[in-house]
């Protein structure tokens, strides 16, 4: 079973272990070592989103979303499907942080229950 | 029992839920302007969101993958992105051209001021989508939007010429009175298959699809429901094309307003026909604005890998909930800024027509690949048609923004 | 070195030859708690046609022990 990074990985979704939906592979990270190429981590996070845009995209990205790219390394990998499955809790990666904040939020919010 | 009930509830709502505010005004303008004689338009633009809508109801239900998110995983961050702002802004527009609408159906309801009337309109709005779940939401503006058939009832009423009538719906080029010019003609050609074919409607499927669970073996069902309640929907476009051809024009009324075109049951079945009319305008152009605003939400969401869900609790999913809320209410204050609401329905149009080849084309894409679809793959007909309805679709992106200048807005 | 970053650079043998540009890196072991590791290079001719998903890439592959040079903008493969 072979996987085509691009095709299969990048851009694709990241799930969690519970299943919850948890941001994009927005970029991997290889290292070349030992005369071989490895995918080292997957990058998530506006941060990364902001370096492949042109300069004006990517400084209102910046602005808006703040710089955080979140590395995951690939062993915390379980399985690349429709989407790429994580071994932990999207906390445990610092994943989700933006969505926690919009939740204090939205709770505040009456019948959010 | 319970499987047919689903069906039937899912063809009304596609049927209701079909009509916004720029397809009604087109549809009764074209009828005034130009008779029967653009009814292919409507005929080939029901086609083409049955093909579009089935093969994103198909990829939703295969692949449990809504359209941005394909989009993105195949194109690019880059593409996406371009796809992703363009889309939202469009479905930003139209959602602000509904709430438009909504005040000026409200207006002729109730003598209160304009103001006051769009900042009830946001706030029933953001009340119904945060307490209603999305299959009630969809019942409940669909069915209520079924009021429409009070045009259709009119549009009998009226005896119109059915031979006629029924050769209009073949292609044809009319004979143009010194009033009216090729341009005009061709500017509505590409605004009413536009308003037929607006892009929010795909992604809008295909989320509702997943969000209600279909499998591979809904396929079916998504067919049907694609196919009837889209069929229907054009029904009621057809008949605001007789309403304008048959009632509006011979007596000089002209069919710029939303309200003009109430005046047809109105005048057949007084109080109850108007009123039938009205709230049923109301309910279609608020469900309209409902989907363009849950649109705007799950694009972003799906595009960036947020969860999303109309039926995850509030705090579940709570950007995505930001979101929809965000666009009522930077719709609302766009309109309170005074913009002239037909002005805007039209650009709303216009502007869709233009980035529709942005959306079909990953859907057909998606939709031909063997890899991802399985057995469910594009059939030759599927293909054909999508690959016909992307050209069609690509002339119109091409062709729009340069009539919109020619007519000058098909006032000419 | 980010995927982004790699990912359509020119690939060209070691005489200069332009051979295509970088459409992918295949990974043949199992995806799991090692290191996935890339053992195979997929370039082609990726222009706005195949891109769009018009055309099919044709695509050529190469192992990556014929890599020679591999940095960002070029890449070196024995021919």
């Amino acid at each position: 079973m072979s996987l085509d990074l691009v095709r299969m990985v990048l851009d694709h979704q990241l799930v969690d272990v519970d299943g919850i939906d948890c941001g994009k592979v927005d970029d991997l990270e290889l290292e070349q070592a030992g005369g071989k190429l490895r995918v080292r981590a997957i990058v998530a996070g506006p941060g990364s989103a902001a370096t492949e845009l042109w300069p004006f995209g990517g400084w209102i990205i910046r602005k808006l979303f703040g710089t955080a790219a979140t590395k995951i390394p690939w062993h915390e990998v379980v399985t690349v499907d429709c989407k790429v499955e994580l071994r932990l809790h999207a906390e445990s990666f610092g994943l989700l942080a933006a969505e926690r904040r919009a939740a204090r939020w939205i709770s505040r919010l009456p019948l959010s229950e | 029992m319970s499987k047919f009930l689903e069906i039937f509830l899912g063809i009304l709502t596609a049927m209701g839920g079909f009509v916004e505010v720029g397809e009604l005004v087109f549809s009764v303008q074209a009828g005034a302007k130009f008779g029967y004689s653009l009814l292919w338009v409507v005929l080939l633009g029901t086609i083409g969101i049955i093909v579009y809508g089935e093969m994103a109801g198909r990829i939703a239900a295969v692949t449990k993958q809504p359209v941005m998110s394909i989009i993105r995983a195949r194109t690019g961050f880059p593409v996406g992105i371009v796809v992703l702002v363009a889309a939202n802004l469009v479905s930003l527009l139209t959602c602000t051209a509904e709430i438009g609408g909504m005040a000026m159906v409200l207006s002729l309801l109730v003598a209160w001021p304009h103001a006051l009337l769009l900042v009830l309109s946001v706030l029933a709005l953001l009340a119904s989508v945060w307490l209603l779940s999305l299959q009630w939401i969809e019942r409940v503006f669909g069915l209520l939007g079924l009021l429409l058939i009070a045009y259709m009832v009119t549009a009998v009423r009226l005896d119109p010429d059915w031979t006629k009538l029924l050769a209009s719906f073949a292609p044809n080029i009319p004979q143009l009175g010194p009033g009216h010019s090729g341009i005009t003609y061709a500017y509505f050609v590409v605004a009413l298959a536009s308003s037929i074919m607006l892009p929010y409607e795909t992604y809008f499927y295909a989320s509702g699809a997943i969000e209600d669970g279909w499998k591979p073996e809904d396929v079916t069902t998504n067919r049907m429901v694609a196919g009837i309640g889209f069929v229907l929907g054009s029904v009621l476009a057809v008949a605001l094309v007789i309403v304008g051809a048959d009632f509006l024009a011979p007596k000089g009324i002209d069919p710029e307003l939303p309200g003009a075109a109430a005046l047809a049951p109105a005048s057949f079945y007084g109080q109850a026909g108007l009123l039938t009319a009205l709230l049923g305008m109301l309910f279609a152009f608020a469900g309209a604005a409902i989907e363009n605003a849950l649109t705007v939400a799950y694009n972003l969401a799906q595009f960036f890998g947020w969860p999303w869900g109309k039926e995850q609790r509030p705090q579940q999913a709570a950007r995505f909930t930001s979101t929809w809320i965000a666009v009522f209410v930077i719709a609302g204050l766009v309109m309170l800024t005074g913009v002239d609401p037909i002005s805007l329905v039209e650009y709303s149009i216009v502007f869709a027509v233009v980035i529709l080849p942005l959306t079909y084309l990953p859907v057909l894409m998606f939709a031909r690949d063997r890899r991802v679809m399985g057995s469910h793959v594009n059939g030759r007909l599927a293909s054909g048609l999508g690959w016909f309805y992307l050209a069609v679709v690509s002339l119109a992106a091409l062709a729009a923004i340069p009539l919109l200048i020619l007519s000058h807005g098909g006032a000419v | 070195m980010r995927l982004n970053e790699i990912a359509g650079s020119e690939v060209v043998d070691e005489s200069g030859r332009h051979l295509g540009r970088l459409v992918d890196l295949r990974c043949r072991g199992e995806h799991g708690p090692s290191p996935m590791v890339v053992d195979e290079l997929v370039f082609g001719e990726a222009g706005w046609l195949e891109r769009l998903g018009f055309r099919a890439v044709h695509e050529r592959t190469c192992p990556w022990s014929s890599v020679r040079s591999f940095k960002t903008g070029r890449i070196v493969v024995a021919a």
